[in-house]
């Protein structure tokens, strides 16, 4: 279990953490969401005991991060922006070294080791120096390094920036997999596909403060239904593909700015087979047409835009 | 946790943490070699395109020169140590390794250990390197070896500096040029190439009461090489006492600072 009260933090005149408010009940997973500068990767540090709040208090697993940081570090893992390993040891030494700063003992470390090699498929690359690893198999033995003491709660700020796609999916996986077996995550992300797919809760934060908080499906429906899309192959069917789809719905479709997609605001299925009847009797050749759910990008611009303006008034 | 069990894990920890940068230094072999060479060459340059200018005491200018290299070899180490330590708060080990429930201080004594053990292979290489150029210790084995536990004590002190530098810096590439700033007026403006009585004359005060002059001077008595004393200024009277009061407070100032900077480390 995480839990925040009024967290604050400011670097000089900025207020990078301004009131931060959680509470992530164990074995869920939580997404912070946000742009750089947000405040995500601060409001991680306080609570995982890397740097002091202004204000505030910061309980982790019952423990009182403030007071008993060392305490709040035997029960947690923090896996970082960037990969923390040490390029001269091979991923074997890393892993090791960790489980003795843990205390686990000397035959013990090496134990965990193994398995978490093992588990990261980095079991062939476990005796050459890290310095060599690709991107995607630092980032997997730093998050192993994050778990080398079982931690009941995982700290994961940006765990997937500058990963390929395939990396990205293990890691995924295995996030899924510690939630299932019980351990609290609170991950950092600018990709909102991540928090979607991983997160039960969502906060989105923009200038140090949640805007937003809720479940993926609460905030896609906060910021409204879903929406046809219809791409066309030729521009020119750009006017009649949109008095078709608006006499179809009822509301005036809106072109996008390269003219060959139209989006119609609907929630009705049903829309989908009119729409390419419709369309198909009209003569307008479609390359692609699907309902949209919502997207968290959606939720994202809709709150951000709306917060840059009042920013600006 | 009691002050036994502190210790036991502080103890422990800072083992792991000297494995880890030992392991380092092995994989890099290049920082112990340039580290060696570095003052070899010191020793060739000044012995071979300076000596025979330098009005040295005793009139053996390698034997007058080796004990200041020694001192400068301790010195100039600070400048592996504050770019490593600025590179592990670079890359995010500092942040890993805060998040662990180690003794915090385990890492940065453990910097200090390792480069310990450096210093000591360079100055082996460098004592034998002396030999042969034609210094050797004229004293009895009890004040060689106390020779050498004041250049190590120095090196485990200014090596806190470098540490404390790294944690300010923090851009490794700066870093080590930024470490090397802070002790290379020391070593220059002191008896260590030249006696004090040969410098120009505003620099002479700021020699004599330069404590890197006090070092060198308190090693060379210790060898049982020659040193022209200024017998006028305290530190000239007392080296030895310079030399550890010296030492002392660069502990003193720099651990505390180190270990408080360590614990608000930020990238």
């Amino acid at each position: 279990m995480i839990i925040a009260e009024k967290l604050v933090k400011t670097y000089g005149e900025v207020r990078a953490v301004d009131g931060l408010d959680l509470l992530v009940p164990q074995g869920t997973v939580f997404g912070l969401l946000g742009p750089n500068g947000a405040g995500k990767t601060t409001s991680v540090r306080m609570l995982a005991s890397l740097c002091a709040p202004d204000s505030g208090r910061a309980v982790v697993a019952g423990i009182d991060v403030v007071r008993k940081p060392r305490e709040v570090r035997k029960v947690m893992g923090l896996a970082g922006q960037y990969s923390a390993v040490d390029d001269n040891l091979t991923g074997r030494q890393n892993l090791d070294m960790i489980g003795r700063l843990h205390h686990l003992g000397a035959a013990a470390a090496r134990t965990r080791a193994e398995e978490l090699l093992r588990r990261f498929d980095l079991v062939d690359a476990a005796d050459r120096q890290a310095r060599g690893y690709s991107g995607g198999m630092r980032r997997r033995l730093d998050l192993a390094g994050a778990l080398v003491g079982r931690p009941r709660v995982l700290f994961l700020d940006e765990p997937t920036t500058g990963l390929d796609p395939r990396s990205r999916q293990q890691l995924w996986d295995v996030v899924q997999d510690l939630a299932d077996t019980g351990t609290t995550v609170l991950l950092t992300t600018q990709y909102l596909e991540e928090a979607d797919r991983l997160a039960a809760e969502i906060a989105v934060v923009d200038g140090g403060r949640i805007i937003a908080q809720g479940s993926p499906e609460r905030l896609k429906a906060d910021v409204g239904g879903g929406r046809l899309e219809v791409t066309l192959r030729e521009q020119a069917h750009l006017a009649v593909a949109i008095e078709v789809l608006g006499s179809l719905a009822g509301v005036r479709p809106r072109p996008h700015p390269e003219l060959t997609r139209v989006d119609v605001p609907t929630d009705d299925g049903e829309l989908l087979v009119a729409a390419v009847r419709a369309l198909d009797a009209a003569g307008v050749r479609v390359v692609d047409i699907a309902l949209r759910r919502p997207t968290l990008d959606d939720v994202f611009l809709a709150l951000t835009g709306r917060a840059a303006e009042r920013g600006a008034a | 946790m009691s002050v036994a069990h502190a210790l036991r894990w502080g103890v422990s920890d800072t083992h792991t943490m000297v494995r880890r940068y030992v392991i380092g230094l092995t994989k890099t072999p290049e920082v112990l070699f340039f580290t060696t060479v570095q003052p070899v060459l010191f020793v060739l340059l000044f012995a071979g395109v300076f000596g025979g200018s330098i009005d040295a005491p005793g009139g053996n200018y390698a034997e007058y020169l080796m004990p200041g290299v020694f001192v400068q070899t301790a010195a100039f180490a600070i400048a592996v140590t504050g770019s490593a330590v600025a590179l592990d708060v670079r890359r995010g080990v500092v942040d890993r390794f805060r998040s662990l429930p180690m003794a915090p201080t385990a890492v940065l004594a453990g910097r200090a250990v390792a480069d310990l053990l450096l210093t000591t292979v360079s100055l082996a290489v460098l004592s034998g390197f002396g030999l042969l150029v034609g210094w050797q210790p004229h004293a009895g084995f009890p004040q060689v070896i106390a020779a050498y536990l004041v250049l190590l004590a120095f090196a485990f002190a200014v090596t806190w500096l470098g540490v404390y530098v790294g944690l300010v810096v923090r851009a490794p590439e700066v870093a080590s040029q930024a470490s090397l700033f802070t002790v290379i007026p020391l070593v220059f403006l002191s008896n260590l190439y030249v006696p004090i009585d040969t410098l120009p004359g505003w620099v002479r005060p700021l020699a004599a009461w330069n404590p890197v002059s006090a070092l060198v001077s308190t090693v060379r008595d210790l060898f049982g090489n020659s040193d022209r004393h200024i017998a006028e200024s305290f530190p000239g009277r007392y080296p030895e006492l310079v030399a550890l009061i010296s030492i002392g407070l660069l502990l003193a100032v720099f651990v505390p600072l180190s270990v408080a900077k360590f614990h608000r480390a930020d990238r």
